[in-house]
């Protein structure tokens, strides 16, 4: 049950070589006790690094690291009460499920062999691997292995978890069922974690907040639904949500805004948010474009390029002028289109998000959705970073 | 529709072909060949070994001794210098081959593992491997100086010593592959389980790379054994291994051909049969030292 608190986190690899590498630049959050965060973000934002600096297995290059006010900043693994799960498990291939779990505690803790014993059983149980326990690691599936390794970390009752990817080396059935079994183990066990990974839909699905990095840059920070529907800037809005937004280079002109393909009617209310801006992004996402739609009202037509169905979706690339949007439509709607055809969507203006192209800083999101929070407040409030 | 006629053997459940037969004898044939050309000189010793020494220099040739005897083992183990020979060999390679691994397997792994600044130690690895590279022919006469000065020289020892230093660049050759193929979050895991590095090292690391361990341990044991020149300039008399004491059946005027063969045979036997059972390290050893998964 700990709080952690990063402050100005800084690491660079090759220091003062050519080859300097800024991996985590600036990095300052707050983990909240018991809280569930998620660093998501594309491969090489830092995320993986900060989580090393984390747990001790990187050195930083400045910043300080806090669990319930100690620094830890410069101290040694062993001396952080963190466990951690690996992408690849990382089990000791020569000691048993047993051997494993009980690893960290004979190291590292005056219990006796009763009470390690107690302690393995109990966490098997939770894990559902009581059965597996005196098998070695070579003699298990991957999903079994995971269990394991999550039994390994949880043993130990440690202040803080650290996960770095550890649903990505499984196939994606067992992947979302493990999802919701992480879920539900941390909210039961209550321990603050931070989990990174590079899939969005895992960031969504699990996390309390989620930490959108890229460049190792904080993007932004909130939960699901804030980054989904307030996204901080362009980068958070591609980011996440699945299949990504479109964008659109298009030219304000008072209310209208013009692309090479179409005009879009906006109201006044938009056209304060942009100020004295004319050159914008236009941002859409697949879901919030509907099929059909009214020439004379806000409809744009496109040629069908492509159909992928998913089952209770179905993903159409239509051309508009020279880009290439997606739409995310219900199956039976598609039935009707074939490739080729050029066919009418239209879209809300709520909807709409508005980006700056030199700034990429988001300048108008989602105003159709503004779900109330339990105390009355705006739950979609977003404490965005720059 | 026409098929086309094959011909097949079966042979246990397999169909073959008559080109693969061909080709399978063929394989065979020169395996064959290859391996009487290799195994001949050791038969022809190991037979002359049994032998009277009459019989082994006859003309013509006795090609399978008729009337085995051991007495060339016999008057080689009992009389002679020949069991001190043997001993000093057993006792320099046995210290030396520990030595050399109690040392060169925890600093590989510190090597391996370690963060050092400027990549000093990616270069130190392979200026120890570069070691190899020098003939000991060339640093045998300092060698020999800093034994005597050592009060070392003709000693079991300080042979075992200097086998030593030409050890350790093996064995960490060797085991460098081994430990570099264990993950970093095996140790990394281990850390943040509270291991301290020696704990990591010891109950990680050294149960996973025991077979590199053997397969070093026996290249280096084999070599050490058969060690010839620095034996030569080393040691005189008191420390003499087996492969310089075998040069004393060759005398001014004749050559005791039995009992020269039967020092051999007591020389090379252990290397084989070491070999045979523990062939199998060795090659996962060489491949697994040569390529990352």
């Amino acid at each position: 049950m700990s709080k952690l608190d990063i402050k100005q986190l800084r690491k660079v690899y090759n220091r003062g070589t050519d080859t300097e590498i800024v991996a985590v630049d600036d990095l300052s959050l707050t983990v909240d006790d018991g809280e569930f965060l998620v660093f998501v973000g594309p491969s090489g934002c830092g995320k993986s690094t900060t989580l090393r600096s984390i747990a001790g297995l990187e050195d930083v290059t400045s910043g300080s690291i806090r669990i319930d006010g100690r620094d830890i900043t410069g101290q040694k693994p062993k001396n952080r009460d963190i466990a951690m799960v690996f992408q690849n498990y990382a089990l000791y291939p020569h000691m048993t499920t047993r051997e494993n779990m009980s690893f960290g505690l004979r190291v590292n803790s005056m219990l006796d062999d009763d009470e390690i014993d107690a302690r393995v059983n109990e966490a098997a149980k939770m894990m559902g691997i009581s059965e597996l326990l005196e098998k070695r690691p070579g003699t298990l599936s991957g999903g079994q292995q995971q269990r394991v390794a999550l039994g390994r970390a949880i043993v130990r009752d440690p202040r803080v978890f650290l996960m770095d990817e550890p649903l990505s080396n499984l196939d994606a059935k067992l992947r979302i069922q493990m999802r919701a079994e992480l879920e539900t183990l941390q909210n039961k066990l209550g321990v603050t974690t931070i989990y990174v990974t590079h899939d969005q839909t895992e960031a969504m699905t699990m996390a309390d907040r989620i930490a959108v990095l890229d460049d190792g840059k904080l993007q932004q920070i909130g939960t699901p639904l804030e980054c989904y529907y307030k996204p901080a800037n362009q980068f958070v809005a591609e980011f996440i949500g699945s299949p990504t937004m479109n964008f659109l280079t298009v030219e304000r002109s008072g209310n209208r805004l013009v692309h090479d393909a179409f005009e879009f009617v906006v109201s006044n209310d938009t056209v304060d948010l942009c100020g004295d801006r004319t050159a914008l992004v236009m941002g859409l996402r697949p879901e919030d474009i509907d099929l059909g739609g009214d020439e004379t009202t806000n409809a744009v037509s496109g040629i069908v390029e492509v159909i992928q169905p998913t089952g209770d979706d179905a993903y159409i690339d239509i051309t508009i002028g020279d880009d290439t949007v997606t739409l995310d439509i219900d199956p039976e709607q598609s039935v009707g289109v074939s490739v080729g055809e050029e066919i009418t969507v239209s879209f809300d203006e709520e909807g709409v998000y508005l980006f700056d192209p030199q700034t990429e800083a988001t300048i108008k999101t989602n105003t159709e959705l503004e779900p109330a929070g339990p105390d009355g407040s705006d739950a979609l409030d977003t404490t965005t970073k720059p | 529709m026409a098929t086309k006629q094959q011909y097949t053997i079966q042979f246990r459940n397999t169909e073959y072909e008559p080109e693969d037969i061909v080709a399978g004898i063929g394989r065979v044939a020169g395996l064959g060949v290859m391996a009487i050309f290799y195994a001949f000189p050791l038969y022809w010793m190991a037979s002359r070994s049994v032998m009277t020494n009459l019989q082994a220099f006859k003309l013509p040739p006795v090609w399978i001794p008729t009337e085995p005897t051991l007495s060339a083992y016999q008057s080689i183990l009992l009389q002679g210098p020949y069991a001190s020979f043997l001993l000093n060999s057993a006792t320099v390679t046995v210290l030396s081959v520990t030595l050399a691994l109690v040392l060169s397997v925890p600093a590989t792994y510190g090597l391996v593992v370690s963060d050092f600044p400027y990549n000093l130690n990616r270069h130190f690895s392979l200026f120890l491997i570069s070691l190899f590279m020098l003939p000991p022919i060339v640093t045998s006469i300092s060698y020999f100086n800093l034994l005597q000065d050592l009060g070392l020289y003709d000693r079991a020892i300080g042979l075992g010593f200097i086998y030593t230093m030409f050890n350790i660049p093996l064995i960490v050759w060797f085991t460098r592959g081994f430990i570099a193929d264990i993950p970093d979050s095996l140790r990394e895991s281990a850390l943040l389980d509270g291991a301290n590095e020696f704990q990591v090292f010891y109950r990680i690391y050294l149960p996973l790379i025991r077979p590199g361990i053997a397969a070093a341990a026996i290249i280096s044991y084999i070599i050490t054994w058969n060690e010839y020149l620095l034996a030569l300039i080393l040691t005189s008399n008191r420390a003499k291994t087996m492969p310089v004491g075998i040069n004393q059946f060759v005398g001014q005027y004749n050559i005791t051909w039995n009992e020269l063969s039967a020092g051999i045979v007591l020389v090379v036997l252990p290397s084989v049969l070491f070999l045979t059972v523990t062939q199998r390290y060795i090659v996962s050893g060489l491949v697994r030292g040569a390529v990352k998964e």
